[in-house]
């Protein structure tokens, strides 16, 4: 027999004469009834190979990731509990490497400054030149 | 623009300080708006170049959890009102406090921890902006729970139901998933959860801390398009849509950068050095009866197992098998302590397994950690009554 299946996970057998569901899963998602796989990700690297990433053991969590993009290239924002960060394309990118980002710390001082960074309510209108004010 | 090439960035948790102004130069450090209100929890700038605070300090009334005020136009730095400046506030009258918003396709849009309303441009010389309240029942959960997408808001509310606004009245959208969601999240942990859209799959994902940790590790995802819930689970601590063939970008709670549906089953290319990474997927369907006269009388034996399925792997991922476990209960639920359970793997293109198992009821589990796009197809059982002899 054909097993039908509805599409979408429910939280569990509802009845001898329901259809038959997918009851539970992760990492899959529904095209046109049907499941797929969902995700495959990869590491955002810098010019060396090596995948970027923020220190959260000095800084905290990181709370925010916003792109602001621009003509001259699109700028990414990571904010953390105690510090902001920017993520750029690389200029030494190619086409056999792919895109390198480069990432700066655009907070300044030392742990402790008053510029420390808790960035916000983020990602939330990015192409006006707001990106975030508030809590995170 | 008001803001020129700079970017706002607010500190959070009602401290007493203003937001930081960054002019985009990686070599320059975001320095304080001196002069700007304090306390913000939500900003944003209108078309009409304002720069909006929201939940900040106000000129007089100081912090009232309510405030939504604006610098005077084309500027970041001058806040007071005066006759010769259109800098303003005004109190709103939902809520207790201001949880969050942002400009939207209603304008301005502020959440507070009741209600939602709207600030509207006037562009007048009066009063600038003016608020109204678009529902009652529609309080914020935390900051970041909230997105747009096609049209419409979506946030989570106190209730831990996801709402969506389309003008009108909120539609609450029932969750078939919150169980292994929404339901563990504690109070100390959501607001840490955060909300955004996949545009490419017409999806919103809302994440959610449901271990000890306290940190985001699965979200909800809603499928604006198949009308259906399912679950993503990576342990990411914040995440962005990119619109258009771009793909979204994650920060784990590692702190480390990941782009993620850098998938090939969706038309967008997987060059050889993306290096995509594997990850876990799992899916489980429910009970499957047998099709004989009287369940609780016959048996049947699921004997054969047809699954059109369709693999497009990563470079050097060829190999990847999906593991496929075939459950049988002998009643027509999950009696887990009255089962038989056959295993088997499936590989690159249609399979057909065979099997012999007698019980009442079936489960199908498919899973992997693979790099591998698979997409299922039709699934065909071969089910026969006990003794049968076709």
């Amino acid at each position: 027999m054909k097993l039908e299946f509805q599409a979408g996970l429910w939280p569990d057998w509802t009845g001898v004469s329901d259809p038959p569901r997918y009851k539970t899963g992760y990492n899959i998602r529904f095209m046109f009834g049907r499941p797929v796989t969902m995700g495959i990700l990869r590491a955002l690297k810098d010019v060396g190979g090596t995948q970027i990433g923020v220190d959260v053991n000095l800084y905290g969590r990181p709370n925010m990731i916003a792109v602001c993009s621009r003509g001259s290239g699109a700028q990414v924002l990571i904010g953390q509990l105690n510090k902001l960060y920017v993520a750029e394309p690389s200029v030494d990118s190619t086409l056999i490497t792919g895109t390198r980002w480069t990432l700066t710390d655009i907070a300044g001082g030392a742990d402790g400054d008053q510029r420390r960074h808790r960035a916000g309510p983020g990602a939330h209108g990015g192409q006006q030149g707001v990106v975030a004010c508030g809590p995170g | 623009m008001v803001l020129g090439n700079s970017i706002v960035v607010g500190r959070g948790g009602n401290l007493d300080e203003p937001p930081f102004l960054w002019d985009r130069n990686p070599a320059h450090v975001a320095t304080a708006l001196t002069g700007a209100p304090h306390r913000a929890v939500g900003g944003f700038k209108s078309p009409n170049n304002h720069l909006i605070l929201l939940g900040c300090e106000d000129e007089s009334l100081g912090w009232t959890g309510l405030t939504v005020r604006w610098a005077n136009q084309g500027t970041v730095d001058s806040w007071a009102s005066a006759v010769t400046s259109t800098a303003g506030a005004f109190e709103l009258s939902a809520g207790s406090r201001i949880v969050g918003g942002g400009w939207t396709g209603f304008q301005g849009t502020v959440f507070t921890d009741t209600s939602l309303s709207q600030i509207t441009e006037l562009n007048d010389t009066e009063f600038f902006f003016r608020p109204s309240t678009l529902s009652n029942e529609a309080g914020l959960c935390a900051a970041k729970l909230w997105c747009e997408n096609n049209g419409a808001l979506w946030w989570l509310g106190h209730d831990m139901q996801v709402r969506r606004y389309r003008g009108g009245t909120p539609e609450v959208v029932p969750c078939t998933v919150g169980r292994e969601t929404f339901d563990q999240t504690s109070r100390e942990s959501v607001h840490r959860g955060f909300m955004h859209s996949i545009a490419a799959h017409g999806e919103i994902w809302v994440w959610c801390s449901t271990g000890s940790a306290q940190l985001p590790d699965r979200a909800a995802v809603y499928s604006d398009r198949e009308q259906c819930w399912t679950i993503a689970k990576y342990p990411r601590a914040a995440m962005c849509d990119r619109s258009g063939p771009l793909r979204p970008l994650a920060v784990g709670e590692d702190g480390r950068l990941y782009e993620h549906e850098a998938s090939i089953i969706d038309d967008s290319p997987s060059y050889p050095n993306d290096a995509p990474l594997a990850r876990p997927w799992y899916l489980r369907s429910a009970l499957v009866l047998s099709p004989v006269d009287t369940i609780e009388n016959q048996t049947g034996y699921l004997v054969r197992l047809l699954v059109d399925l369709e693999r497009v792997a990563a470079p050097g991922d060829e190999a990847a098998l999906i593991d496929l476990t075939m459950t049988g209960y002998d009643w027509t639920m999950r009696n887990l302590g009255r089962k038989k359970t056959s295993l088997a793997t499936l590989s690159s293109e249609t399979e057909v397994t065979d099997l012999r198992i007698g019980m009442r009821s079936f489960e199908l589990e498919f899973s992997a950690e693979d790099k591998t796009e698979t997409r299922f197809g039709e699934i065909h059982a071969g089910v026969k009554k006990s003794d049968s002899e076709r």
